[in-house]
């Protein structure tokens, strides 16, 4: 197996003999003496085949055999050997006068010994004492996905991500440690190669309906995930305190690839798939849909009419009570004979399709001469799985470093376009969320017309029906575009003043254009209006300018066995963000979207601005890598706080002592390592608007005269001059072990967190005026335990590595408010309640219990009810035991979306050219209030329904499973009030990710010049194991209001992707 | 290195004065510490006032529900939508945590404090005495008014006349009904006096001193203070400046804003995206919501019964009562004028005060009642017909529920004469007694979370 890998042999004999040339000007020829040897893993003693043998000095190398030996003749001159196999440090040997020299190499891949990006630095794992998460390229690479935080699911302990929406492009929920404010934000921080982004592009353009918000957009999906060299997730404050008044939440690491000293590396990846939806909803075809609302018809002007029979015609209905929503859609009456062959219509199939998704990355890097360059251009183009919507990227990222002397700089730039194609699919059928609509519109219903134009029979249909709009007709004709422009970079100076201190500069900057264009057209029908409608469109551009100066100064010094490091700065920010909208109506015609066509209703334009002033400094103390200490401070001042409380400060100091350094442990042979960890540490948060303490006035127009409107101002909220960031104060505890020469690794940590002077919407007194105050009051403890096991192993050429993380988290509500009364917020509809109260966890439902249906009168008379309740309707629990049922007093809390653990496993097997990977997600515990539910199971047949439908009560004598009520189209016995029967079990079991590769033989490659090439087929999302009966268990309605978290009010589904890749290298 | 050591002498600068990069002001929104201060402010912050009263919250939308769909004119017959938010309050069964009433409460207090700023800060500013004074009137009759319905919806409120902080008013009070009162008679006196009596251009709307004088009057009658109520409605029925339309349908129409008849009007516009029209108020497409005992109550040929008879919007799914008829705009939105007092409501006051005085057979009682009559094509009243001043209040109020039908005020009527509960059994609907006031909203009971300061209203 000499030649089991000569692409990596003749590279390495291309770079040497470059350095050879760039190094030696004299090249001569002397004796040689033969030396022999074997190569072994240092951690399990595995013979490493292939690995290069170097000469120093000289183009003489050699290649391991399946045995790990070599043989190598050493001319007279050469007396160091180099040692080099991908994935491990390389190694240099003195030769001495010895004839056999082995070597044991150490993998850079061990996890104790790779690089880990911290705030402001770079450090050893061995060396870390906070805690610190980290994902390397390598496993974010393939997957078919838009953004990297989607790549990030699983992977990390404590760090849940969920895709509340599979819109291309859109937004996701990533939450680490769990959630600690109640009203800020709990988005972690992101910093791209050192540069903080801004959280406030994140609702940049706004939404089409403000009281079912579109899920918005990911504006992290600008970042080309091949660009991105290593993720690290900073978990504990102590780590997080760099940060200071931004990293309360958690921080997110970005580090894109640099360019390596040596041969010129292109790379090409490229991925091309086929989406389909990973869920469709068992429905009632038109047939069963026509018999139950034919009984809720009945039901209704029975209950009303007593004397009333089924058969009644309409004629005699119509003078009856609650006409017309008694009277017989004659849309349904042929499906009620049964006769047979008539239409039902997939609603679901008209809205979903099978889409492409297509991902090219071309790269090149290298370093030459002090110059060191990454440059790469992407290309993706996801179409969504949800008719007319999609999802394109453009992006090209330079990477350029140069050194001279002791001044080092560079640059990074990432100019990036990207277009979002977008449909409302959020939103039941009042915010036309075309999901929601097409599981409501009736199966009797075509799509289209006879003559090609969409059928609107559903929308005014009459007969006391919830109009629907056809959802494939607002899909496809609604026209949503929405762009991003965005330029993310910064230029650096690095000067070593002396050999230990050096001085940096960093200018950074993240530009951001944003531009939506929307046009409702004509031939679109407003709801419960029949025939052409008025068009309307607007036109929203955002405009973010984020500008970053830093000054750091690091200081790094050894004498003896200490290490002593020191980092101080600082730096100030400032984003600016202009917003213009208009709005048109009154287009003549369709022909043309953009508003000079129609007539302009009304225009804004706004400008908000925050600054941030911050001073750092870091000092780190390492006694013979036994012994680590580590402090930081920042002070952040920021424009948004209060002018009574303008700086923060934020410390932190851990510790870290690795055992296995120490004598008593260093026999101890199936220990390799053991650090323990402990760390504490202020953050905060400070993600509170802009001119928060300042009572601002509102524009309150009057109409005067002749319909003349006059302008009013009045007072929106009231003053707050105290008014400051959120903080959190966070313990860590944990440890790093290894164990049987490093063949598995164990890392636990505990935290216990405390975020206090929360940001709350204080209820006061309405007769101030205002309805709250923003108030820093409440408190919120989130303590949990995070366990990371990973192991390699080697059998024979058999590689199997595999990472498992479990972690829980407990969030309990410690201080509210002044009184310290609980808030009760609703959701989508008023009887939607969430209660945050002490000593819970922040935002359980707060909902009456359903207890099934009563399935007779003496059911009824035997237990509270309402007045109006009858056989088959909800059997509602007497939480307080009055016997009553009361609609605020019998509320109780049933259930959180919080929930109770998470868990990721990845494995990769690697044998020859094959590898395997998968990678499973799972939540545990949490539960959804899918008020989808109000339409899709309400038994009112008003729209189509769950074909749990099926199992309804219909009579004393067939009550179904007695938990489904009657069908009744005036629901009796308060049926639609939100209970339990609303909320659903969501834990789930995802498999994330399959891939299957191959990398061709690389005596077959070199023959083509090609130094790697790797196919691979993938399988995003193929399986999901869950209860919940909506679309994804990951949905949460309203992901950045933390007090109201987890409803399904209609989602976008997450696609199944199936795709085949590519991974070439020159 | 001198460059470098330039350019970080340029960023120390550029960040040195940390005051002003950290103190920033709203760049796009003005701010309360530089509003108050000219004649213009204080013209944009009454402007701002009127706007309180355009809320969904009052007269844009809910008192539709709790004032007009609580008596009985109207039935709400949808228990599924907003899970039954309006149905409970036409039936009785509200909880104390309905939303529509914590807005409406919100909504009312969100005015009298937009009036209470301008009636804080006014008189330290140097403007003009007659602005000064009208001014003064307008913010002093929104607060009445606002007031008024909240005394008649709840019975003992907080009482605030100057705006205060959101500390200080965690110490307010539930205000006795007679304070509330006076305080309610003192704006609308000052405000009478304080007003000019009408406006041209585009001034047309405002509050007038006929207006304030109207709604006194209603107080007055309210309080059962006839007296008062007939002296000061005397000014108004004998005045010119209002009359009686000679077509009662004329009154409504989106076609004849402000006109004579008209005393005060919330004033809507439709087909604005800045949110100053309304959705259509009674609009419905399941069924008729008008109670059958109301259609039932006219006499054959009344004019005013085509009012309340349900007709379809063009374009929509909706019908809505002939009274607020307009054609949707394409924002769906409709435009017309809440008639908050009317000129044939001020004739009806004045007959009541009148016989509430002292019953006369003839006389201006029995004249102010018949030119309603009149008007509405409906036989004049005898005295042989209402011969005792019972008979009459009972006449004047049963012609209040024809004349005034779904403007708001039957349930005021039935409230102050004490016959909502019989009334509303009529409907098939049972009401509690105690229900004569609505429950003090249940976050506003939680904020203070004082059963000696601010107690639930009896019985919830």
């Amino acid at each position: 197996m000499k030649n089991s890998l000569p692409g990596f042999t003749r590279n390495g004999y291309r770079q040497w003999a470059l350095i050879s040339l760039l190094f030696l000007t004299v090249q001569c020829s002397y004796a040689q003496s033969m030396i022999t040897g074997t190569v072994t893993d240092a951690a399990n003693g595995d013979a490493l085949a292939g690995t290069t043998i170097q000469v120093k000095g000289t183009n003489v190398g050699a290649t391991t055999d399946s045995q790990g030996k070599y043989q190598i003749n050493l001319p007279a001159a050469g007396k160091i050997l180099v040692f080099s196999f991908i994935g491990y440090q390389p190694l240099d040997i003195v030769v001495g006068n010895r004839s056999v020299v082995n070597a044991q190499l150490t993998g850079t891949d061990n996890a104790l010994s790779e690089v880990v990006v911290v705030g402001y630095g770079v450090q050893n794992r061995r060396d870390i004492t906070t805690a610190i998460g980290s994902v390397k390229a390598k496993d974010l690479a393939g997957q078919p996905v838009a953004s990297f935080d989607q790549a990030l699911a699983a992977k990390i302990a404590g760090v849940q991500v969920s895709q509340t929406s599979g819109a291309p492009g859109a937004a996701l929920s990533v939450r680490v440690r769990g959630t600690g404010s109640i009203s800020a934000g709990n988005d972690p921080l992101y910093v791209v190669d050192g540069i903080p982004l801004s959280r406030d592009t994140k609702f940049a353009t706004g939404s089409t309906n403000t009281q079912f918000p579109d899920n918005p957009i990911n504006v992290l999906s600008t970042i080309n995930t091949d660009d991105i060299e290593s993720i690290e997730v900073l978990k504990d404050a102590s780590a997080a305190a760099i940060y200071g008044s931004r990293g309360s939440n958690g921080v997110v690491l970005l580090t894109t690839k640099r360019g390596k000293e040596g041969k010129t590396v292109i790379n090409y990846d490229s991925y091309v798939g086929v989406q389909q939806v990973s869920k469709k909803i068992d429905l009632l075809d038109a047939y069963q849909y026509a018999q139950l609302s034919n009984e809720a018809k009945n039901n209704a002007y029975l209950d009303r009419n007593p004397t009333g029979k089924p058969t009644d015609s309409n004629a005699i209905r119509s003078a009856g009570i609650g006409a017309p929503s008694t009277l017989i859609q004659p849309e349904i009456v042929p499906y009620l004979s049964g006769q047979a062959g008539l239409p039902s219509t997939d609603w679901q199939d008209a809205i979903f399709r099978s889409a492409t998704i297509q991902n090219h990355t071309l790269s090149i890097s290298g370093g030459k001469d002090n110059v060191k360059f990454y440059v790469s251009g992407n290309y993706m183009n996801q179409r969504g799985v949800v008719i007319s919507s999609g999802f394109k990227r453009y992006s090209t990222r330079a990477n350029v470093e140069v050194k001279s002397g002791k001044l080092t700089a560079g640059i990074n730039l990432n100019p990036t376009y990207s277009y979002h194609d977008l449909v409302k699919a959020e939103g039941p059928y009042l915010g036309e969320g075309v999901v929601g609509l097409a599981l409501q519109s009736a199966p009797v219903f075509s799509v289209y017309n006879a003559d090609g134009t969409y059928n609107f029979g559903n929308n005014g249909w009459g007969y006391g029906a919830t109009s629907i709009l056809n959802p494939v007709a607002i899909a496809n004709q609604v026209s949503d575009k929405l762009s991003q422009l965005r330029v993310l970079g910064n230029v650096y100076a690095q000067y070593a003043i002396t050999k230990d201190l050096s001085y940096r500069l960093s200018l950074g900057t993240d530009v951001n254009s944003f531009q939506r264009d929307y046009y409702r057209p004509s031939t679109l029908e407003i709801r419960d209006r029949k025939g052409p409608s008025t068009p309307t469109g607007f036109s929203r551009a955002q405009n973010f300018v984020n500008w970053l100066v830093e000054n750091t100064v690091n200081y790094n010094h050894s004498f003896g066995l200490h290490t002593v490091s020191a980092l101080a700065g600082f730096s100030s920010q400032k984003d600016r963000r202009v917003s213009n909208e208009l709005t048109a109506t009154n287009f003549p015609n369709d022909l043309v979207y953009t508003l000079n066509a129609g007539q302009v209703s009304s225009g804004s334009s706004d400008v908000q601005e925050w600054s941030l002033l911050s001073y750092i400094g870091r000092v780190q103390y390492d006694y013979n890598g036994k012994y680590l200490l580590s402090a930081a401070v920042r002070a952040d001042g920021s424009s948004r706080f209060g002018r009574n409380n303008r700086f923060g400060y934020f410390p932190s100091v851990s510790a870290g002592w690795n055992l296995s350094q120490e004598a008593f442990l260093k026999s101890v042979s199936w220990l390799s390592d053991l650090k323990l960890r402990a760390s504490y540490g202020l953050t905060g948060n400070f993600q509170i608007p802009n001119y928060g303490s300042i009572s601002l006035l509102n524009y309150q127009n009057y109409i005067l005269g002749n319909e003349t409107i006059v302008s009013g101002l009045a007072p929106g909220n009231s003053a707050n001059d105290k008014l400051r960031w959120e903080k959190t104060a966070m313990f860590d505890i944990g440890f790093d072990a290894s164990f049987l020469r490093n063949k598995l690794n164990l890392t636990v940590d505990y935290y216990n967190s405390n975020t206090s002077d929360l940001l709350l919407n204080v209820p006061v007194p309405r007769a101030s005026g205002f309805s709250t105050e923003l108030q820093n009051i409440g408190k919120v403890n989130n303590q949990g335990i995070e366990l990371t096991l990973g192991t390699r192993q080697t059998f024979g050429r058999f590689r199997w590595e595999a990472s498992a993380n479990i972690a829980a988290n407990r969030n309990k509500v410690i201080a509210l408010g002044p009184s310290g009364d609980p808030i009760i917020v609703a959701g989508g509809v008023a009887g939607a309640q969430f209660i945050t109260q002490i000593g819970h966890p922040i935002g359980e439902y707060y909902t009456m219990i359903n207890d099934g249906v009563f399935k007779n009168q003496a059911e009824i008379d035997a237990y509270p009810h309402t007045t109006t309740t009858r056989p088959g309707d909800f059997k509602f629990r007497d939480v307080n035991g009055d016997g009553k049922i009361d609609f605020s007093s019998d509320r109780t809390v049933t259930g959180s979306y919080l929930p109770k653990y998470t868990f990721g496993f990845t494995n990769n097997f690697a044998y020859r050219g094959f590898d395997l990977s998968f990678a499973l997600q799972g939540v545990q515990g949490h539960k959804i209030l899918n008020l989808l539910r109000r339409y899709v199971y309400n038994m009112e047949g008003n729209g189509n329904l769950f074909a749990g439908a099926l199992d309804r009560w219909q009579s004393v004598d067939n009550p179904g499973n007695g938990l489904v009520n009657r069908a009744n189209r005036l629901a009796s016995g308060s049926n639609g009030e939100i209970s339990t029967w609303h909320i659903e079990d969501g834990s789930y079991v995802r498999v994330r990710n399959i891939t299957v590769g191959y990398a061709l033989p690389t005596a077959l490659l070199q023959k083509i010049n090609v130094s790697r090439a790797r196919l691979y087929v993938t399988a995003q999302n193929p399986f999901t194991f869950t209860k919940y009966l909506g679309f994804n268990p990951e949905v949460n309605s309203r992901p950045d209001s933390a007090l109201s978290s987890g409803e399904d009010y209609g989602t976008y589904p997450l696609p199944r992707t199936t795709s085949v890749g590519l991974n070439l290298s020159f | 290195m001198k460059q470098l050591t330039i350019l970080f002498a340029a960023i120390m600068g550029l960040t040195a004065c940390q005051k002003d990069f950290l103190d920033l002001k709203p760049l796009s929104q003005p701010n309360v510490d530089n509003f108050y201060k000219t004649a213009n402010d204080f013209g944009n912050a009454v402007n701002g006032a009127y706007d309180a009263l355009q809320s969904s919250n009052q007269y844009g939308g809910d008192y539709n529900t709790i004032v007009e769909a609580r008596g009985d004119n109207i039935l709400d017959n949808d228990p599924s939508s907003g899970s039954g938010l309006r149905y409970n309050i036409d039936r009785f069964i509200e909880p104390t945590t309905n939303s529509v009433l914590r807005d409406t409460w919100g909504s009312l207090y969100t005015g009298i404090n937009r009036c209470n700023l301008i009636l804080d800060k006014i008189d330290a500013v140097n403007m003009d005495a007659t602005l000064k004074a009208r001014y003064k009137g307008e913010a002093q009759f929104i607060r009445a008014l606002s007031y008024f319905n909240l005394v008649r919806l709840w019975g003992k409120v907080p009482l605030v006349l100057t705006a205060g902080t959101t500390t200080e008013a965690r110490s307010y009070t539930r205000n006795e009904v007679a304070d509330i009162y006076a305080a309610i008679e003192k704006d609308l006196t000052a405000a009478a006096a304080g007003l000019p009596a009408t406006y041209t251009g585009a001034d047309v709307g405002r509050a007038t001193s006929g207006a304030a004088k109207g709604m006194l009057g209603k107080v007055y009658v309210t309080e059962k203070k006839y007296d008062l109520a007939a002296a000061v409605l005397k000014d108004v029925v004998n005045g010119t400046t209002y009359q009686l339309l000679p077509n009662v349908g004329d009154v409504f129409l989106v076609t004849n804003k402000n006109n004579a008849e008209l005393l005060f009007s919330v004033k809507f516009k439709k087909g604005g995206l800045l949110g100053e029209g309304h959705g259509s108020w009674f609009g419905t497409s399941i069924g008729d919501p008008v109670e059958p005992s109301l259609r039932a109550a006219y006499s054959a040929g009344d004019k005013r019964l085509p009012l309340s008879v349900m007709i379809p919007v063009p374009t929509s799914i909706n019908a809505v009562p002939r009274k607020f008829y307009d054609e949707l705009s394409a924002t769906s939105d409709v435009g017309n004028d809440f008639p908050v007092l009317r000129f044939a409501d001020v004739l009806l006051l004045y007959a009541e005060a009148l016989n509430g005085v002292g019953y006369q057979a003839t006389g201006d009682a029995f004249t102010a009642l018949n030119r309603v009559r009149t008007r509405a094509g409906v036989a004049n009243y005898t005295a042989a017909q209402l011969p005792t001043k019972e008979a009459f209040q009972t006449a004047v109020i049963r012609e209040r529920r024809l004349e005034l039908a779904l403007e708001s005020d039957r349930w005021f009527d039935l409230i102050r004469t004490g016959t909502a509960v019989d009334a509303i059994k009529v409907t098939g609907i049972t009401m509690p007694a105690y229900r004569v006031y609505y429950p003090i909203p249940q976050s506003e009971i939680d904020v203070y979370n004082n059963k000696t300061i601010f107690p639930q209203n009896d019985g919830y």
